[in-house]
């Protein structure tokens, strides 16, 4: 039926199909990062030789910083990125040892090991985590990541597959 | 002249529209306070010009950013004023926004039949922060990198797309490369033309209601042109003025490169955040949320349906107590959360010192250390002397000490391979006065493989600088260099860091008659950093 509304149909509908395939594409391109990628295979990182913790896993000493340094995706280029970790004793674990990240679970920043207080302190909103990386005080809505530590040929390493997840 | 003037209205009524713009009759009574939206647009335009001149010597990478912002602040022409302007304007930008908003409020003239213009305005004020939220991420500092951190962040612990709506803001699972390029694309591409956009809306509506003058009759008009222009160009005259000398005088800061590692480092936001930043302290855990997006969405919601929730006919404050009262709280709850907010900026505890702690190592190692990273000797030779996880610092170590004994072999090999970015290559001196130190550094990795890579941050930096900037010229540091200045040793507990960084900027403010050179063009947080390592020293 040529109607004149018939007519007036198409015609926008053609515009908006036009308009709404390109705008498609653009937006998918946009929502690209929200596409999951499938977990990386574990990926352990040398920390050094276990015999170095010793005093750590003893109790006689505090939790040890190490920093690690790994390859991650990152957008459109693959980077070498550094992150901090803090290895805590675990009478849990095997290695009777275990990693905290130092990302703030509230929003994002670094928590450093205080000695004087004897707790991971962040510098932005206040919060305070004890040892074991639990949230003793501030806004953190969850404890520190912990990460597994094993030893392996007598040397300390630390699992990230978790990290990517 | 006239002949052109003639063919412009012929061809496209132009002269009618400069008519229908000039003439518009606009009020005589508080006419100073209607240069508030003039001066905010004034404003808009200096961000676009400069703004365009910073992109034309910007790169988005994370390899980069850095770099080329140090290029334009240090080496370009003419770049550390135009960075100035920008930086400072994006503050103008913001204050001259909220008084404007502020000044329509107070007068009601955003009552009928002026609401849809009022919500104009208020998208325009969202995305000023919108340009101050994606601009500062691109030097890609510390600053900018801690603070985006957090920015990014905060949706993340809303329900249901708190999570994607992170994700797709940082375009990864961390802020990185991909953030940094979406960042750009908002800032100089999206931002600018919904901006443009709104603006046109923003004053199409303004002409078509005409502006809604002061508070009570009576309201005698004149037309637009000359003399409301007139004390439009006055005002942005002097704003314009004012941010040259601010530009001139303060120049925008570069903290250093960002670096994820660093927990020491306090990201505090640019200032216009800190209010939001301060709200975020008060709600734990599950309670987060509110502070996050809840008494933020509300406090918009509430602004956008004022015209609706004040709709009497009059618009004397007298008749409008309640409103204006409430508006005031809001003005008096924003400044007070931003000034607990600059209030808890740390002075003094952001170095993560422990005094229980080892003396800082030497400031010339540090320096070595410096050198040594930034150089990207790491890339062969690893991390602090150690080319695999399992090799011992010391074998490394000590190889590279029968070549530091070699003396002048080094030397040339770290000319031939080593990196040597922009930031030593300032002023004239030579790109490799770093070389004694970094010699020093690896000879001290062969005899008892120090491990910098865990001091705090400050030490670190500042140690480094203290090297740099040969502060042992004329002053003894662990009982070696000059003796002109009083040794660098026992400062705590005599002066405080507020103090040392005041003195670097100025010494002979500090100290008449002292012969030290100002300080004043490195930037703050490393003067913080010195000021810490000469604390810490013994």
């Amino acid at each position: 039926m040529a109607t004149r509304r018939a007519f007036t149909l198409a015609a926008i509908g053609t515009a908006l199909a036009a308009a709404s395939s390109v705008a498609g594409a653009a937006l998918a391109f946009v929502l690209g990062p929200l596409r999951r990628r499938a977990p990386r295979e574990s990926a352990f990182l040398d920390l050094g030789p276990a015999s170095a913790f010793e005093a750590l896993r003893a109790g006689t000493s505090g939790p040890e910083e190490v920093v690690v340094e790994r390859t991650v995706e990152d957008g459109y280029m693959t980077r070498r990125v550094k992150e901090r970790f803090a290895v805590v004793p675990d009478a849990k674990a095997a290695s009777g040892l275990a990693a905290l990240g130092t990302t703030c679970s509230h929003l994002g920043c670094g928590v450093s090991w205080n000695g004087a207080r004897k707790a991971f302190l962040c510098p932005c909103h206040g919060g305070v985590y004890g040892p074991g990386g639990d949230v003793l005080a501030g806004p953190p809505p969850k404890p520190l990541t912990r990460l597994p530590l094993v030893v392996s040929g007598g040397r300390l390493q630390l699992d990230v597959a978790a990290l990517d997840a | 002249m006239k002949r052109i003037l003639d063919f412009l209205q012929s061809r496209g009524g132009l002269t009618s529209l400069w008519r229908a713009f000039a003439d518009e009759p606009v009020s005589i009574r508080r006419a100073w306070l209607f240069t508030l939206g003039s001066a905010a647009l004034a404003v808009f335009l200096v961000q676009f010009v400069t703004g365009f001149a910073l992109a034309l010597a910007y790169a988005p990478t994370p390899d980069h950013a850095w770099e080329s912002v140090k290029a334009i602040q240090t080496r370009l022409f003419a770049g550390g004023l135009v960075r100035g302007l920008h930086s400072w304007g994006a503050s103008a930008m913001v204050v001259l926004a909220v008084l404007h908003m502020a000044r329509t409020f107070v007068f009601g003239a955003y009552r009928r039949p002026r609401e849809l213009n009022w919500l104009v305005g208020l998208a325009l004020l969202l995305l000023v922060l919108g340009f101050g939220f994606t601009g500062y991420l691109l030097p890609w500092d510390q600053k900018a990198y801690w603070a985006t951190v957090v920015g990014t962040k905060v949706p993340a612990a809303l329900p249901i797309a708190g999570a994607a709506a992170s994700r797709l803001m940082t375009g990864g699972p961390t802020v990185g490369a991909a953030t940094l390029t979406r960042f750009y694309a908002l800032h100089v591409v999206l931002l600018p033309l919904l901006a443009f956009a709104f603006i046109g809306v923003h004053l199409l509506l303004l002409r078509r209601h005409s502006h809604a003058g002061p508070m009570t009759e009576p309201d005698p008009r004149e037309p637009f042109f000359p003399f409301q222009a007139a004390r439009d160009g006055i005002v942005i005259l002097a704003i314009v003025l004012a941010l040259f000398w601010l530009a001139a005088r303060h120049p925008a800061s570069l903290e250093r490169l960002a670096d994820p590692t660093d927990t020491s480092y306090v990201p505090r936001p640019e200032w216009y955040f800190l209010p939001l930043f301060q709200l975020l302290k008060f709600f734990k855990g599950p309670f987060e949320p509110i502070g996050t997006a809840v008494l933020p969405g509300v406090s918009m919601l509430l602004l956008a349906l004022v015209p609706w929730l004040d709709r009497g006919a009059s618009r004397r404050p007298r008749d409008r107590r309640l409103v204006l009262a409430a508006g005031g709280a809001g003005a008096a709850l924003l400044l007070g959360l931003l000034y607990f907010g600059a209030l808890d900026t740390p002075k003094g505890n952001f170095s993560g010192l422990d005094p229980a702690s080892q003396p800082p190592p030497d400031a010339r190692l540090l320096g070595g250390f410096a050198s040594y990273e930034r150089r990207g000797c790491a890339s062969c030779h690893g991390a602090e002397g150690r080319p695999a996880a399992d090799a011992s610092p010391n074998a490394v170590g000590l190889a590279a000490r029968a070549h530091v004994l070699a003396g002048d072999a080094v030397a040339a090999h770290v000319k031939e391979k080593g990196a040597k970015p922009a930031a030593t290559e300032e002023d004239g001196e030579s790109p490799d006065k770093d070389i004694p130190s970094l010699l020093a550094y690896v000879e001290a990795l062969g005899r008892d493989g120090p491990r910098f890579s865990a001091l705090p941050q400050p030490i670190r930096v500042g140690g480094a600088a203290i090297d740099r900037e040969d502060c042992r010229q004329c002053h003894q540091l662990y009982g070696e260099g000059g003796r002109k200045g009083p040794a660098l040793q026992h400062l705590l507990g005599k002066r405080d860091r507020d103090w040392l960084v005041a003195h670097f900027k100025e010494p002979k403010k500090l100290v008449p008659g002292s012969k030290m050179p100002s300080f004043r063009f490195l930037p703050d947080a490393e003067l913080a950093a010195m000021s810490d390592y000469l604390l810490a020293v013994p």
